[in-house]
């Protein structure tokens, strides 16, 4: 099957210089009907998409830097120029299981690679060298990988694979993502929270930040307050803790902001390292809805995430 | 579960508020509880919007060096197993679309919260034969290249067996097994418009008799979009007459009138009844018999805790 390699855009460029510090969202792939490509959202423009090739066939795009391959005699030389390869045509069906524009998508830069392994099985031969990076940089970038033998006892076996699909090799790629710190699902009774608050007020019925959050995590202890976690439901209890301690500003923010109003006069006394201050909400109404709310805490984290493409050392 | 139980499970008033910045599309997990077979490859419908799907359709190619003049000269095989849909596969995962209302989505390595491990092998061969394998483990289809391959070099003699054991009885099984995690669903209900229902009660500003507020909801009954799952048709019905009831509340002398609090935290999707299992760890298995014309199968099962 012929591949029609994507022109690299200058647009391309520019969307992705304006785009600068955007990052795909690498919680999930995004459905794309079974293409072998992984998608990702854009944490930030919802018209935006970013893609992953899965592979890197010979170079086709031009004549530049076509791979080569040398018999002479009892000699064999090989020498292999690839590219991440996607199909224009791939990339429209993509675009329309996606209900976007193909121009919307776009290749997420490597940022780093490693572990180039190759099917080699002539390792033990005389005379029969491999040279190849152990990184394969950008997706863009030529990927030269040589081999040479005059031993005439393999010449003729590596010619045939190399000229009937190729003999191959899997590459680690790692790229920059957002992926969600933390999802979670809060369920409280707001009104027993309240009175919580109301009956272990401060003097004129203030609330520092530090207190807010030793109060809130007494509350969760004798479940007033639950939390759990929406990405997943089998996650252990530490990995959960982690995740609510990485929250709890965020939650002591829900709370606040139904119950609290920052405080315009502050008493005398020593109130240092103690956050914020915090005075009752004179509006805040004890209701049946309020004995039940939920609501959802969610942030995002940049990380870098791997993954494994393929390779085929080939001719064509 | 019977009417009265489903009935008593949504009497808990709940009000979902979402502090989130980014607004997240359900991700179900795969629902064991309603498995379909799609050619080769196995697919899970869930009535929560997502029916995903195993993307393993495997079949393989041998491809030997030809034969020389000495037998004992060494001669190699390349032996790739390919996975991609046929165009039957392909038509099949969209009609499945179609008819289940949703969207038929591959699970992939990359998909940490679904898929858990992805183990691969191929058979183990006769000794003097050198091996090199190569497995991608990501369970993307890849019509351009193989999914997994393994070069097999011995002496000649051998790679003719070989070749010949292809065409016949096979060389092994190439194995897929895929630990992910599942749920199985015996029931849902959800309203898929909610925000129609939203904009329509907070325009009800009035108040209503007991017949009024029955018309009232009947009206809206008709109107909405409605994903129901393990439910029978006057089920239903009564379920979402009582739930729309809920945004009623009585103000005096037998007359209601709408909570607009209530309607204001309406999401556009609102979940009546989920009654599904715990999740689960499942394994799948999908297995290639390695000979000329040979497909895979792929099973699944829960595994026990």
């Amino acid at each position: 099957m012929k591949s029609v390699f994507l022109k690299l855009a200058v647009g391309a460029s520019l969307i992705a210089s304006i785009q600068a510090q955007a990052y795909p969202v690498i919680d999930e792939a995004v459905p794309v009907g079974g293409h072998p490509i992984a998608v990702f959202r854009d944490e930030k423009n919802p018209k935006v998409f970013w893609y992953i090739p899965q592979s890197i066939e010979p170079w086709k795009r031009d004549n530049q830097h076509q791979s080569s391959l040398f018999h002479q005699g009892s000699t064999l030389s090989f020498i292999f120029r690839g590219q991440a390869s996607v199909e224009d045509s791939m990339l429209i069906d993509v675009a329309k299981a996606i209900g976007t524009k193909p121009d919307n998508l776009m290749p997420i830069t490597y940022d780093s690679s490693s572990n180039l392994v190759c099917q080699d099985i002539f390792v033990e031969e005389d005379r029969v060298s491999w040279k190849f990076p152990s990184m394969i940089g950008n997706y863009l970038e030529v990927v030269p990988v040589s081999i040479r033998t005059d031993n005439r006892a393999v010449v003729d076996e590596l010619k045939y694979h190399l000229t009937h699909g190729g003999l191959a090799c899997t590459v680690e790629v790692k790229f920059k993502g957002v992926t969600t710190g933390y999802r979670l699902k809060v369920v409280a009774d707001f009104n027993k929270v309240y009175e919580r608050f109301e009956a272990a007020a401060h003097a004129e019925g203030l609330w520092w930040e530090v207190d807010i959050h030793t109060m809130l995590e007494r509350l969760r202890q004798e479940r007033i307050i639950t939390i759990t976690s929406l990405e997943d439901e089998t996650i252990t209890q530490t990995e959960l803790d982690k995740k609510i301690h990485a929250a709890a500003d965020e939650l002591l923010k829900a709370i606040t902001t139904s119950m609290f109003n920052p405080a315009l006069k502050l008493p005398q006394g020593n109130i240092a390292n103690r956050g914020k201050a915090f005075s009752f909400r004179a509006d805040y109404q004890r209701s049946q809805e309020n004995n039940h709310v939920e609501f959802t805490l969610e942030s995002n984290k940049v990380q870098l995430k791997s993954s494994q493409i393929s390779l085929r050392l080939a001719v064509d | 579960m019977n009417q009265f139980n489903r009935l008593s499970s949504i009497v808990t008033a709940f009000t979902i508020w979402s502090w989130s910045a980014h607004a997240s599309a359900p991700q179900n997990l795969p629902n064991f509880g309603e498995q379909v077979s799609v050619g080769r490859m196995q697919a899970f419908v869930s009535p929560k919007g997502l029916t995903w799907f195993l993307p393993l359709a495997m079949r393989s190619e041998l491809s030997c060096s030809p034969g020389s003049t000495s037998r004992a000269a060494r001669r190699s095989c390349n032996l790739r197993v390919f996975n991609n849909f046929s165009p039957n596969e392909e038509a099949a995962l969209v009609q499945l679309e179609r008819s289940t209302g949703t969207k038929v989505v591959a699970l992939s390595a990359m998909d940490s919260g679904k898929v858990l491990t992805v183990g691969e092998r191929f058979p183990t061969f006769a000794q003097g034969i050198e091996t090199g394998e190569m497995i991608l483990r990501t369970l993307q289809v890849n019509p351009s290249g193989p999914y997994a391959s393994v070069l097999l070099r011995a002496q000649g003699k051998t790679i003719s067996e070989i070749e010949e054991q292809y065409k016949s009885q096979g060389l092994g099984e190439f194995k897929s097994e895929v630990t992910m995690r599942g749920e199985s669903v015996d029931a849902y209900l959800a309203i898929n418009n909610a925000q129609l229902l939203r904009q329509e009660l907070s325009q009800l500003t009035g108040r209503y008799s007991n017949l009024q507020m029955t018309q009232i909801i009947d009206r809206l009954i008709s109107r909405l979009s409605v994903t129901a799952y393990g439910f029978q048709e006057d089920e239903k019905r009564n379920v979402l007459q009582h739930e729309l009831r809920r945004f009623f509340q009585n103000s005096r002398h037998r007359q209601y009138e709408v909570s607009q609090t209530k309607v204001q935290h309406l999401t556009d999707t609102h979940v009546i009844l989920d009654d599904r299992s715990a999740p689960f760890v499942a394994i799948c298995t999908a297995t290639l018999d390695l000979r000329e014309g040979g497909v895979s199968q792929t099973r699944c099962e829960e595994v026990a805790q």
